[in-house]
C-alpha cells in the first residue's frame, strides 16, 4: 500500500511544481503495452507481461521538463524445476512502478518527441498460486524513456513510449544476483494536454 | 668451460634430493609412510567423521565410544594436526591379526593378557593380538570375540544420527502371516536341536562340523527351496569350512534379500570332542530351519535367504567371508536377522534382547512389534555398536542393517560354551515364541503374495527436485514407478525413518505413474513406498522402499535457495 501513497504524493508534487514553476505545458498520458524482459530467468519463468502506465508530463521553460507517473506490470508463469521435475507450480508476478524522469522535448511538426532519464521506484510481489509461498520487495532503478505524441484533435494526442528499466533483484533473488526484473516496456495510448 | 661442470653437479644434487624426498611425498596421505599403527580414536564428545573421511582413515572397528583404526606415520601426523584425539595401541601393527574381545566377565582381561597382548578400549571390550600365530586361536575359551574385517568400515559407519523414530508396531496382525507363524512347531525345534547336538561337537575345523553342515544342506534341500548351496571359505591358514545357504526367491523383488541366519558351529573347553552347543547355537539354527520349513511353500515378494554360518566361534569367520563377498558383488541385502542363543530362560517369562546398531534400529523395532503380534514374546531393543560378538557384526561392517536376537545380555546361561549345553537345559516355550517372532518378522518383511489383489508395484524411484521462482524455491521429491494394468490408482506412503512409521500422504488414489511430494525439506531424508489399488479398492503389498531421497544431498545452490525459503517464505 506504500506505492499508491507514494504515487499520489509524487503526482501532487508534480502538480505543485506545475503551479509554482513557470510551467509552459502539462499533459497526462495513459498507455497499455507489454514488458519485454531480456533473456534470462525472468523471461524463462514469465515471458512478456502486460503493462499499464499513466504519467504526467510537465514542460518547464525551454525544452526541459519533468514527468512522473504510475505503472503496473502483471505476469503469470511457472516455477522452473532443477532436474527432471514434471509438476507445475503456477506463479504470478505483479510490479508497481513510480517513474520520475527529466526529459528534453523536441518539436517536430505535429509530433512531439521526448527523451528522458531518471529513476523508478518499484514495488513487486511474486506469489506461488498453489503453494503458500510469496515474496515482496522494493527497488529503485535507473530508467530511460523515449516518448512521442501526435496531435489528433483539440487537446488529445496519440501517444506512444519506449522505456527501459534495469531492475537487478540482486541478493534478494533465489536464482542469483543477476536476475533482471526490468526490460524494454513498449506502450501505446492517448495523451491529454491540461494546459 | 667450467659451466657444464657446475650444471652437472647441480643436476646430480637435485637427483639425489629427489631420490630421498619422492618416496615420502608419494606416500603422503594414508599411503604407507612408515610402520603401521593400531590406534583408538575417541568418539566422544563428537566423532571426527569429516577428518577421518577426508584423510581416508582405515577404520576397522566401530564401538560405542571409540573407533579402532590402522594408520601409518603420515596419517598419525595428519590426525594430530587435525586435533583428532587418539591413542596408539600398537606401533607394529603390520601383518597382525587383531581381534575384538568381550571382557565383561570377571577375570576375562587378565586371562586374555596371559595369552597375548590385550588393551582395554572400553569397559567391557579389549583388542587382542599375539606376536606370533593366530590371535583367534589364542583367545581363552569362553570369551566372545570378533576378528577385524579385511577392509575399512568407515564408508558404512552412520555419521549422522537417525531422524526421530516414528512410532511403530501400529499395524494389525495379519491373519495370513499368523497362519504361517502358527505352523512353527516346538517338537520340530527340539528335534533339530537334538540332531545337531548329536554330532557331539560342531567345532569348525572338525569333521563333525562338516557333517553337521551336510545335514543342514540335506534338510534345506528336502524343503524344496529354490537354491541350496555350500559356500566354502578358508580360515586360520589351512582350515576350510562351509556356510550353508538356502534361498526362497522372491516373485516381485528377486534381487532384494532378507536374511535369517545363525551359526551352526559350537565350542566348549573340550571343543574337539564334545561341544553340544544346544543353546549356542543349535537353537538359532533350528529356528532358521523351522523358518525355512514354514516359509518354503509361501510365494513372497522379496527373497529370503536362510543361512547357517560356520566358524563363528573362531571370530565370526564364516559370516565375515559371506558379508564381505556380498558387499563386493553389490548384493542388495535389505535386512539381516541373526539368531544366536534363543532358547535358554533364566526367568519365566523370558524375553529377548535385540541388539542393533544405529542403521538397524528400524529392524529391531519391527522385530519387537512382530514379537508382540506373533510370538507373544517381550523384548528390549538396545543400540550397541560394541556388541560385535555374533554374525550380525560383519553385516554391520559392510553397511547392511542387521540385528541380533539373543536371550540375555549379558549372558546368564550357566552352560554357555560348556559340555553341558544340551537340549534338556532349554525352555521350549520361550524357544518357540522367539522362533515365531522371527518368522512373523520375516514374513512381514518379505510379504506373502496376496491372491486376488493387485500386484506389488515395482520400479519406484524418489528424486529430489527443486522448483524455483525468482524469489523462492520449493523443495520437492518426485516419485515415479512402473505403471501396471491391474491398478486403478496408487497410494503413496512416506516416512522419515526407514521402514517404520509410514503415513499415507494422498487422499485419493493417484492415477498415472508419478507423484510430486512438496511437503518435504529441512535437510531430512524421506523414504517412500507405494501400493497399487485395484478397481474394487483392494490394496496390494507395499513396494520396495525407494532409496532415501535426502534433501541435504542437493547442490549447494539449491540448498541456498532452500534456506531462503525457510527464512523468507511464506509471507
Amino acid at each position: 500500500m506504500r506505492a499508491p501513497r507514494l504515487a499520489t504524493g509524487l503526482v501532487l508534487f508534480v502538480l505543485g511544481l506545475a503551479a509554482a514553476a513557470p510551467a509552459q505545458e502539462l499533459s497526462v498520458s495513459v498507455g497499455v503495452g507489454g514488458l519485454f524482459p531480456p533473456a534470462g530467468d525472468y523471461r524463462e519463468i514469465y515471458g512478456p507481461g502486460l503493462a499499464i502506465s499513466g504519467d504526467f508530463w510537465l514542460r518547464l521553460r525551454g525544452h526541459f521538463g519533468v514527468a512522473a507517473g504510475f505503472g503496473i506490470l502483471s505476469d503469470k508463469g511457472l516455477a522452473v524445476p532443477a532436474g527432471a521435475g514434471t509438476a507445475e507450480y503456477p506463479l504470478s508476478f505483479r510490479r508497481t512502478s513510480i517513474p520520475v524522469v527529466a526529459f528534453y522535448e523536441l518539436d517536430a511538426g505535429p509530433v512531439d518527441l521526448r527523451l528522458g532519464a531518471g529513476a523508478g521506484l518499484h514495488s513487486y510481489k511474486e506469489t506461488w498460486r498453489s503453494v503458500d509461498l510469496s515474496y515482496q520487495g522494493h527497488k529503485v532503478s535507473p530508467r530511460i524513456v523515449l516518448a512521442a505524441s501526435l496531435a489528433l484533435f483539440g487537446r488529445i494526442s496519440l501517444f506512444c513510449s519506449a522505456g527501459y528499466d534495469s531492475i537487478r533483484a540482486g541478493a534478494d533473488s533465489a536464482l542469483g544476483a543477476t536476475v533482471e526484473l526490468g526490460g524494454v516496456q513498449l506502450l501505446g495510448g492517448l495523451s491529454f494536454r491540461i494546459f | 668451460m667450467r659451466r657444464p661442470g657446475i650444471f652437472l653437479w647441480l643436476a646430480l644434487a637435485c637427483g639425489l634430493v629427489a631420490m630421498i624426498c619422492l618416496p615420502t611425498v608419494a606416500a603422503a596421505p594414508g599411503g604407507g609412510g612408515g610402520s603401521l599403527n593400531l590406534i583408538r580414536i575417541a568418539k566422544v564428545p563428537a566423532p571426527p567423521w569429516q577428518v577421518l573421511t577426508r584423510l581416508q582413515i582405515d577404520v576397522r572397528q566401530e564401538l560405542a565410544t571409540c573407533l579402532l583404526a590402522l594408520v601409518d606415520r603420515d596419517d598419525l601426523d595428519l590426525l594430530r594436526r587435525s586435533r583428532v584425539r587418539f591413542t596408539v595401541l600398537d606401533r607394529n601393527a603390520a601383518g597382525r591379526e587383531f581381534v575384538v574381545v568381550g571382557t565383561g566377565s570377571p577375570g576375562a582381561l587378565a586371562s586374555l593378557r596371559a595369552a597375548g597382548h590385550a588393551v582395554a578400549v572400553e569397559p567391557a571390550t579389549a583388542v587382542f593380538w599375539t606376536e606370533e600365530g593366530s590371535a583367534s586361536e589364542s583367545i581363552p575359551a569362553g570369551l566372545p570375540h570378533k576378528a577385524f574385517p579385511s577392509r575399512s568400515v568407515l564408508p558404512y559407519v552412520r555419521k549422522r544420527p537417525m531422524a526421530a523414530q516414528a512410532p511403530s508396531g501400529t499395524s494389525a496382525q495379519d491373519p495370513f502371516i499368523e497362519s504361517i507363524v502358527s505352523l512353527v512347531s516346538s517338537s520340530n525345534l527340539a528335534s533339530s536341536v537334538q540332531t545337531l547336538q548329536d554330532f557331539q561337537t560342531r567345532y569348525a575345523s572338525t569333521t563333525n562340523c562338516e557333517a553337521a553342515g551336510e545335514a543342514l544342506f540335506s534338510a534345506f534341500t528336502a524343503l524344496g527351496l529354490d537354491d541350496v548351496r555350500f559356500e566354502p571359505f578358508t580360515f586360520s591358514g589351512s582350515y576350510t569350512s562351509r556356510n550353508v545357504v538356502a534361498e526362497k526367491t522372491g516373485e516381485t523383488y528377486p534381487d532384494d534379500v532378507y536374511i535369517i541366519c545363525s551359526h551352526y558351529d559350537s565350542t566348549s573347553p573340550s571343543r574337539l570332542t564334545l561341544a553340544p552347543g544346544a543353546d549356542d547355537n543349535a537353537s538359532g539354527t533350528a529356528a532358521v530351519l523351522e523358518a525355512a520349513r514354514v516359509l518354503a511353500p509361501v510365494p513372497l515378494d522379496f527373497t529370503i535367504r536362510f543361512i547357517a554360518f560356520s566358524a563363528e566361534e573362531w571370530g565370526l569367520l564364516g559370516s565375515r567371508a559371506y558379508a564381505a563377498a556380498a558387499r563386493a558383488s553389490g548384493e542388495s541385502i535389505l535386512g539381516v536377522v541373526n539368531l544366536d542363543m534363543i532358547a535358554y530362560a533364566d526367568a519365566v517369562p523370558e524375553d529377548l534382547q535385540i541388539i542393533v546398531n544405529g542403521d538397524s534400529t528400524w529392524l529391531g523395532d519391527l522385530f519387537l512389534a512382530a514379537g508382540s503380534r506373533y510370538g507373544i514374546v517381550g523384548g528390549t531393543r538396545t543400540v550397541d555398536p560394541s556388541f560385535v560378538y555374533s554374525d550380525h557384526a560383519p553385516f554391520w561392517d559392510n553397511g547392511y542393517p542387521a540385528l541380533l536376537a539373543i536371550e540375555d545380555n549379558p549372558l546368564t546361561n550357566p552352560y554357555y560354551h560348556r559340555t553341558t549345553d544340551t537340549l534338556d537345559t532349554l525352555n521350549l516355550d520361550f524357544f518357540t515364541s522367539a522362533t515365531r517372532a522371527s518368522v512373523g518378522l520375516l514374513a512381514e518383511l518379505a510379504q506373502p503374495v496376496k491372491v486376488g489383489f493387485p500386484r506389488t508395484p515395482v520400479g519406484l524411484t524418489a528424486d529430489p527436485v527443486v522448483y524455483s521462482s525468482l524469489f523462492n524455491a520449493l523443495e520437492t521429491i518426485r516419485l515415479s514407478w512402473t505403471a501396471q494394468t491391474d491398478a486403478a490408482g496408487y497410494n503413496i506412503y512416506r516416512t522419515s525413518s526407514p521402514h517404520v512409521g509410514y503415513v499415507k500422504i494422498n487422499t485419493t488414489p493417484v492415477t498415472g505413474a508419478s507423484f510430486t511430494d512438496s511437503a518435504v525439506g529441512g535437510g531430512l531424508s524421506y523414504y517412500y513406498a507405494i501400493t497399487a489399488v485395484g478397481p474394487t479398492g483392494l490394496e496390494s503389498n507395499r513396494s520396495r522402499q525407494a532409496a532415501p531421497a535426502a534433501t541435504s544431498a542437493l547442490s549447494a545452490s539449491s540448498v541456498r535457495t532452500i534456506s531462503l525459503f525457510v527464512l523468507r517464505g511464506p509471507r
